[in-house]
Formats: C-alpha cells, structure tokens, sequence
C-alpha cells in the first residue's frame, strides 16, 4: 500500500476534514487492550565487539543407542551435547554416517537466534546459515577434533572442541 | 523504566516494547487507537464488534512484536490486520433476527473495505499524528480551523488565538506548510 504524493494546501486541507471521519474508540475499548500487556523478557541484546563469548559445555550424553528396535549399527547411535553461550544455548547432535564421518545437526536456542555455524575439522571446513528455526545441518564431516564457531551479529563465539570419533 | 518520548517514531515504540516497557505499549495503542477502531467500523460493524477487532487485533500486534520484520511498519500492519480481523467477522454466520442488510450486501460485494480506503484512512492517521506533532499555537488553530465539525467563525478563532481576523489567512498557510513538512518526515 504505497503513500500518496504530499497533498498540496487544498488536498492536504480536504484531508485534514476527512480525518474527522476516524472514529476515537471507546476508553473502555482503548483500557481492555491495554490489558493485553503481558510482562516479557527483554530480548537479550547482541554481543559487540567488545564481548568476549564464553561457552560451556552444560551436557554430553555419549554415545547413545537411537531408539530403532532390532538394530545394532554404529550407524544407530548418537551423541547429544548441549552448550550454553550466554543466554543462547546450542543443542548438537552428532551422528555416524556410515563411510561419510559424521552428520551434525541441531539447533540455537533463545532469543534473537539469528546468525550462522561454521565446524572445522583438520582441513575440512564447512559454514551455515541456521535456518528459519534456527536449525543446522554439517554433512560428511570427517572425524577427529571439531571446532564449532557460532557467527551471530558484532560478534563470533568459539565452542569448547568435541572430539568426533567412533562410537 | 523511562517511557519512550511522544514524538517517539513507530520502530522506537516497538522497540521499546520489546524490550518489556509498557509504557510504550500504551502509548502504541493510544497512538492507533482511532485508526484500528475505523476500520471495522467502515465496514459497517456495530460497536461490540468493533471493539472485538479493536482487541484482537492489537492481541495479534503484541504476539508478533518479535517478528516484525521492520516496526516502521507497524501501521500498514495494524491496517492490515484489522482489515483481516473485520472480515472474520463479517464472515461469520448472522444471527436471523439480527440480519444487517447492508453489511451482508457488502460482503456479498466483496469489498467491504476496498485498498484505497484503507490507503486513505492511513493518510488521515498520519496527518493526524502530524498534528499532535505541531507547535501548540499551530495545533490549536489547526483544530479550530479544520477539525472541528462546525468551525466557528473567523473573528472567533482570532479572539480565541489572540490574533487579528487578517492573519488568519498566512497563518492557515504557515501551518499547513508545517504539516507538509512534518508530514515528509514521516515516510
């Protein structure tokens, strides 16, 4: 809905009688709305520059059995850990691809997730943008010592490394 | 908490809100007040109605205030979604004995609230905003002049201004030209 041209003094005074035609609403009305109002958390606001991110492993579950009745498969295994980086915490899940490494997958949780996730892993590097749910996905990613640097705005977050090996 | 400053733009007062100030809130719903409640009633709704999608409507604004993409544009989004919450309603099943003739022709038209009249009662709402945005010499001759239903005559509004009959016509144009100026400001 594009606005008009500004209104010369004739129509700019026609409008200025037409808006006479915009009803006030009832104080009753206007009072109940603001009851709408709920207490919110303030959304936490970015990290400058000059914040240093520090995050913590808050859980690591091992190697765990996927619950597929009947199979017994390195492949049927996965591993969750859980940082927290400030007031965002990442869930990554990291599974056994069978002669292709490893799937890492997961997703940033809290407020104004927003950013991207890049892994290394020796030379191998790979860099995504989470998703609308904030989700990611590394494909094929080789084993060994994994470096996880979550981008968000102002500022980059290294994770502690998780070592990507067999299960 | 210091409530965000009158004159306060729309992306401000959205940010504020986000930010769990409930000042600004208030003042979010003051300032749209009269718009939002148009809306539905140009389309014929009575006041129970109305004041139905008054509600839902800033209820639907306070869920997404996260998600808007840009609160500039709060009020193409409130237009917007009153529009939407209005047709809810007049799509609603009506009462037999409460049958209202012409609000059912409308629907049955299919434009109860065509975009150019909800493009124009935007231009209202901001030259309204404009203003409660001019000096309070300029807003009192501004109301006097051209919003009131009956404008009172010339030797009045100058005795009420305390100016003389003559320069009621350079001080129309003085103010109007405020408005225009106030008015480009707000794109």
């Amino acid at each position: 809905m594009t606005l008009p041209p500004e209104p010369d003094d004739a129509e700019l005074e026609r409008q200025l009688r037409d808006s006479r035609g915009l009803e006030a609403a009832p104080e009753h009305v206007i009072q109940r709305a603001f009851t709408i109002w709920q207490p919110r958390r303030p959304a936490a606001a970015p990290p400058s520059l000059l914040q240093r991110l520090v995050a913590v492993i808050g859980f690591d579950s091992g190697w765990t059995a996927l619950p597929a009745a009947g199979v017994r498969s390195a492949a049927a295994r996965q591993r969750q850990v859980l940082f927290t980086i400030g007031s965002h915490d990442l869930d990554l899940r990291i599974r056994p691809q069978p002669g292709e490494g490893f799937v890492l997958s997961g997703q940033l949780l809290g407020p104004d997730v927003r950013g991207e996730l890049s892994v290394q892993v020796a030379g191998h590097h790979q860099r995504v943008a989470l998703d609308t749910l904030a989700e990611f996905r590394f494909d094929a990613v080789p084993a060994g010592e994994c470096r996880l640097v979550l981008h968000l705005a102002g500022a980059d977050c290294e994770l502690p490394p998780v070592l990507l090996d067999a299960p | 908490m210091q409530a965000p400053a009158p004159e306060a733009p729309d992306a401000a007062l959205v940010q504020a809100c986000r930010a769990g100030d409930e000042a600004a809130w208030r003042q979010l719903v003051r300032r749209y007040e009269r718009l939002v409640y148009t809306v539905p009633r140009r389309a014929g709704l009575e006041a129970d109605a109305a004041a139905e999608v008054f509600q839902a409507t800033f209820t639907r604004l306070f869920r997404h205030l996260d998600s808007l993409d840009d609160g500039a544009r709060v009020r193409a989004w409130l237009v917007t979604t009153a529009r939407r919450e209005t047709l809810r309603v007049l799509a609603r099943p009506a009462p037999a004995e409460a049958a209202d003739d012409e609000v059912l022709e409308r629907l049955v038209d299919g434009s109860p609230l065509p975009d150019e009249l909800l493009g124009a009662l935007q231009q209202q709402h901001r030259v309204r905003q404009a203003v409660q945005r001019l000096d309070e010499r300029s807003r009192r001759f501004v109301e006097l002049v051209f919003l009131r239903d009956e404008p009172p005559p010339y030797d009045e509004i100058a005795a009420r201004l305390g100016i003389a009959v003559g320069s009621i016509g350079p001080t129309r144009a003085r103010c109007l030209a405020k408005l225009r100026a106030l008015l480009a400001e707000d794109v």
